[in-house]
Formats: structure tokens, C-alpha cells, sequence
């Protein structure tokens, strides 16, 4: 049994679990708990120690270059708890649980600049960092692997003299770390890419989720200090609310100037300054945004100043990088699923690094006139980035059917169709069958599969058809003709659903009415649900 | 020698960790029947 193959949704076909976000080491390390506890204490776990594991880890890599803690301290919380994390909190924890992009940070510097230690250990420690993220999300172990070629790239340009006697180090330790990372992560790629369903498609529609110009100064409906004004304009954004990742205000970008100016000087403002702003332009996506109307002007224009400042910036590895990531992001296959909007994770983790920076040094500032302004000026930019409070949240209320002795009779491993049908959006009936400890499989589910039609909807079935129509709203009349009677008969046959469960839904009384026509009794109320027991075969 | 190292290192975790909890109370106030966000819900549903 392959544990990265799944059937206990979108059955028969299932799903190739290395194509959606299905966390699997988080999965496997919780699983005493969401077997003890249950699935929603442990989801909620999951999101709430992302962000301060992710923040922690962000503040030992920043800690390595600014010695005071508290400094480093509050770079990490700007990582950890940065409008990218709070808007990919609502449902992402692929995308949250990122403690790792620090800790690779750490074991690149060990590997290009320090070199202190043997190859062999840095390499292998590298290697099995980038394995251990491929085990935990692999959309951010490639875009880490992006934003680490790019900072080498920087790096080079920014210390040309130094190429030449750190490379041989740097190139056997990198060689060590992908034999490594190969030994760790051969056997999920090889499901991935060689097992069933490979997805060799894009996924994400090109040049939506991307960076408006006014992102980073406009705040949105995650955060506290949203002025009406400001969160009409953010809400016309392009994509949606989890993926409006851009937002830095006005209080941090004006530090972050000041900061890489005052301090351009040391070589982590000047790396930290370079990398993230051209992260920043990376998530502005192939064309500009304003307000959200997409443009027809392609992001590499921001490229154009930078030419100007070759002096004092790495230009030539920018303007490169401006001009071919973005094509390569909608052009190249698995690269085009990386959404640009969340490169700003990375931006973040450079916005930390130069806000500790600011904070360490402003400590110091003789003058208490002058410590008095870095302390407001530090204190406007954590009241700008405070997240939206309370936090939403939603209910995971669940029937009783599903946790109690009635869900056993349903026999281990059957065939059950729920509605409200599960697909993206509409994730109701896969909650049941989690809280239901995986009982039986389902027809249904929010999952990317091969033959599923963007955004990850089931297989086309008359089933899908007919109840989303109805739950929608969209079928408020629908006729229950001869034909259509036999083609949702034929999917319950050909899914061989030993039970057909009505939970608490819209327009739940159209579909008992439905199902009662259609299989010709009436259901069972029980635990909060109505069933239908089908023969089996 | 160690632990005063751990417990610096701890210290900052557990700050962030306190953050974290508090951000998330509203699911914190009925873990088993609450969750953070809106997993499997439409993510606009918020700015309605």
C-alpha cells in the first residue's frame, strides 16, 4: 500500500498525493494525536505552531547576523507573523508551515560564506533540509530552491572577489547535499512524477495570483488597521484574499529604505535590501496590476531604473531575473504552479532580517531623542501589521452519526456518497469523514487528480452535476425525468455506494426529495444525518 | 552550560507561540469544534 496514493477520495480513480498539499510527514508525526484527539484539535495545532515555529526558525537565522535577541526577535515576528502568513492562514498550512526556508537559509550561509565546517556535514544538512520540506509542502521547497539560486546569483555579484576561493568548498558541499537530498526524496518524486495521475499540466491559472502595484502599501481585510477606503481598493485585487500576500506598509517600507541606505555598508543589508526587493518585483507577476485592473505592461518595466544603480546594486542578476522568472513561471512545467504573490514569504524573511538590523543599531543610538523615534517608528510599523482580530475562524461542527457508534455500519472501507457533495469550496463532507476516522471512501472531494476539471473539482458525474445545482441554488426546480433517474442510479452503481448520506446542507430538503424518487424509499434519520442503506453489488 | 542555551532559545519560541495561541483564540475557545480559518470554505466568502 502506497501511502502517497489515496482512494478515500475521488473514488475509484484517487488521487496522487504528491500533486495536492497533503502535508504528509505533518500527517504521519500527528497522527497519535488526530487519532486520540481528532482531526480539528490537530488542524488547529498544526496552524498555530506554523507561525511560531516558522517565526523561531526565522529568528535563528536573523539572530546569526544581528547578536541582540530582541532585535532579532522582532525580525522574526515579522516572518512569522507577516501578512502572507496571516492571509494563507485561512487554509493553507502547505503554505505556513514554513520553518524550513530559514533553517536552509542558515545551511546556505554555512555552505557559501562561512565554510567553517566540513562539507560533509553542511552538505548533508542542506540536503536533508530540502528533503524534509519536500516531505512537508513541495511548492515551498521550490520556490526556496528559486529564491536560493537567485541569492547565490546576488551574492556572487555583490562579492566578485570572493567567487573564486569559496566556490570549490561551496560546490562539493552542494554536490553532497543533492546525493542527499536524491537518497531522501527519490521515492515521493518517483510517485509523483512516475506513478498514477501524474499532473505534468498546469494547475493554477497563469497571472492571477500576483503582487497588485498597490499591494504593498495597501492593507486588506487581514489586517487590524484597514480603513474603509483603503480595503475598497484591496478587495478589487486580482486572486483573493489568502493570496493578497504583497502588503508591507508604509511605516516598514519607509524603515526598510531608511535601514538599507543608512546601513548599506554591511554586506547582510546590502544582500537582505537586494534580495528582497527583487523578490518584491518576482511577485508583481508577468504583467502589472493597478488597483486591480491587470495591465497589458509587462513587470519587467520595474527593471528599468535598475541600471542606473549598478553602482551600489547587483543590477545585472536583478535585471536577469526580472526578465526570465517571470516567463519561466508561466511557461515551464511544475515551475508555472509557483504563484508569484507568495514569493513574498521570502520578501518577509528579508524585511526581517533589515528591520533587526534597524532595531539593534537604533539600541545604541547615543541620542534619546533619536532611540525615541526608531522606538515609534518601530512601534507604527507592528501596529500597521497587526492581523485582523479576532481572527476568523468557522465551525467544524460535525453530526453525531459520524462520531458515534452508528458511522460502523458502515462496513470498514465502503463506498459512501455525502452530500453537500465534497469538492473545492464545499469541504463539509470530507470533515465528516475525517472526524469519522476514514471509515469508508468517497466519491467526492476537494482534491487535484488527473481527468478533474480546474479548480479541482471531482470527475464530471451527474451526481456532481445535480447536487451542486441544487446546493447552489442553481437546479431550484429540477424535474426528475427517466433518464436522469437511471444516470444517478448508474453513478451509485458504478461507485458501488453502499450508503447515501444527507447531512445539513442548503436546499437539503430538495435532495431527500431527490434521493427518495430516486432510489425509491424514504431515509433514515440518525445522528443529525439522513441515510439510505444500499445493497451490496 | 546547555541549558542556559536552551532556555534562551526557548524563551523566544515560547513568546512567539503565546502570540500564535492568542491569534487564534477564537478556535483555541472550543479546539475540537473550531477551526483556524476557513479550510474547504470559499476564501471571499470573508470579504462579504
Amino acid at each position: 500500500m502506497n501511502p502517497l496514493l489515496s482512494t478515500y477520495v475521488n473514488h475509484p480513480h484517487g488521487a496522487n498525493l504528491m500533486w495536492n498539499t497533503a502535508i504528509p510527514l505533518v500527517g504521519v508525526v500527528l497522527t497519535p494525536l488526530t487519532l486520540t484527539v481528532g482531526p480539528v484539535f490537530a488542524y488547529n495545532l498544526v496552524m498555530t505552531l506554523a507561525l511560531a515555529v516558522s517565526a523561531w526558525t526565522a529568528y535563528l537565522a536573523i539572530h546569526r547576523y544581528v547578536t541582540t535577541a530582541p532585535a532579532a526577535w522582532l525580525g522574526g515576528l515579522v516572518y512569522g507573523f507577516s501578512p502572507y502568513m496571516m492571509a494563507q492562514s485561512l487554509g493553507h498550512p502547505h503554505l505556513t508551515i514554513a520553518f524550513v526556508p530559514p533553517l536552509i537559509l542558515l545551511a546556505l550561509d554555512s555552505l557559501v560564506i562561512r565554510q567553517n565546517r566540513p562539507a560533509l556535514f553542511i552538505g548533508i544538512a542542506a540536503g536533508a533540509l530540502a528533503a524534509l520540506q519536500l516531505w512537508i509542502g513541495e511548492e515551498l521547497l521550490a520556490s526556496s530552491g528559486l529564491v536560493a539560486i537567485l541569492g547565490l546569483f546576488i551574492l556572487m555579484e555583490l562579492n566578485p572577489d570572493r567567487v573564486r576561493a569559496q566556490s570549490r568548498y561551496a560546490l562539493r558541499a552542494l554536490a553532497i547535499a543533492s546525493a542527499t537530498f536524491t537518497v531522501l526524496a527519490a521515492f515521493p518524486l518517483a510517485v509523483q512524477f512516475f506513478g498514477p495521475q501524474p499532473l505534468l499540466r498546469s494547475l493554477q491559472p497563469h497571472n492571477l495570483y500576483a503582487t497588485d502595484v498597490l499591494g504593498f502599501f495597501v492593507p486588506t481585510d487581514m489586517q487590524q488597521v484597514a480603513p474603509e477606503p483603503a480595503v475598497g481598493i484591496s478587495r478589487h485585487f486580482t486572486g483573493n484574499l489568502s493570496e493578497w500576500n504583497g502588503y508591507l506598509s508604509l511605516p516598514l517600507i519607509g524603515l526598510l529604505v531608511f535601514t538599507a541606505i543608512r546601513f548599506w555598508p554591511l554586506k547582510v543589508v546590502r544582500f537582505a535590501a537586494s534580495l528582497g526587493l527583487l523578490i518584491a518585483g518576482l511577485s508583481l507577476g508577468f504583467t502589472l496590476r493597478f488597483a486591480g485592473s491587470l495591465t497589458a505592461v509587462a513587470s519587467v518595466v520595474v527593471a528599468l531604473p535598475l541600471p542606473a544603480f549598478r553602482r551600489v546594486l547587483p543590477a545585472r542578476t536583478m535585471v536577469l531575473a526580472l526578465m526570465v522568472v517571470p516567463i519561466a513561471l508561466i511557461t515551464v512545467p511544475v515551475i508555472d504552479n509557483l504563484l508569484p504573490s507568495r514569493l513574498m514569504l521570502y520578501a518577509d524573511l528579508m524585511a526581517g532580517f533589515l528591520l533587526a538590523t534597524f532595531a539593534q543599531s537604533a539600541l545604541h543610538w547615543p541620542a534619546v531623542r533619536a532611540r525615541g523615534v526608531a522606538v515609534c517608528a518601530i512601534g507604527l510599523t507592528a501596529i500597521a501589521l497587526i492581523p485582523r482580530l479576532p481572527y476568523p475562524s468557522s465551525s467544524a461542527a460535525t453530526p453525531s452519526f459520524f462520531t458515534s457508534s452508528s458511522v460502523r455500519q458502515i462496513p470498514e472501507g465502503a463506498v459512501v456518497l455525502v452530500a453537500p457533495f465534497a469538492r473545492i469550496g464545499s469541504g463539509d463532507a470530507m470533515l465528516w469523514q475525517a472526524m469519522a476516522g476514514d471509515r469508508f471512501q468517497m466519491p467526492e472531494g476537494g482534491v487535484i487528480a488527473d481527468g478533474n476539471p480546474y479548480p479541482a473539482d471531482p470527475p464530471p458525474s451527474t451526481s456532481l452535476n445535480v447536487l451542486r445545482g441544487i446546493e447552489t441554488g442553481t437546479l431550484p426546480a429540477l424535474t426528475l425525468t427517466e433518464p436522469l433517474r437511471q444516470s444517478l442510479l448508474n453513478d451509485l452503481n458504478r461507485w458501488h455506494v453502499r450508503m447515501v448520506i444527507v447531512g445539513p446542507m442548503a436546499h437539503q430538503e430538495l435532495v431527500l426529495a431527490l434521493y427518495s424518487s430516486v432510489l425509491g424509499a424514504t431515509p433514515s434519520w440518525q445522528g443529525g444525518v439522513y441515510t439510505w442503506t444500499l445493497p451490496d453489488g | 552550560m546547555l541549558r542556559p542555551r536552551l532556555l534562551r532559545a526557548a524563551l523566544p519560541l515560547s513568546a512567539y507561540l503565546a502570540l500564535a495561541v492568542g491569534l487564534f483564540a477564537n478556535a483555541w475557545r472550543a479546539p475540537f469544534a473550531t477551526i483556524v480559518g476557513y479550510p474547504g470554505d470559499a476564501f471571499q466568502s470573508i470579504t462579504a
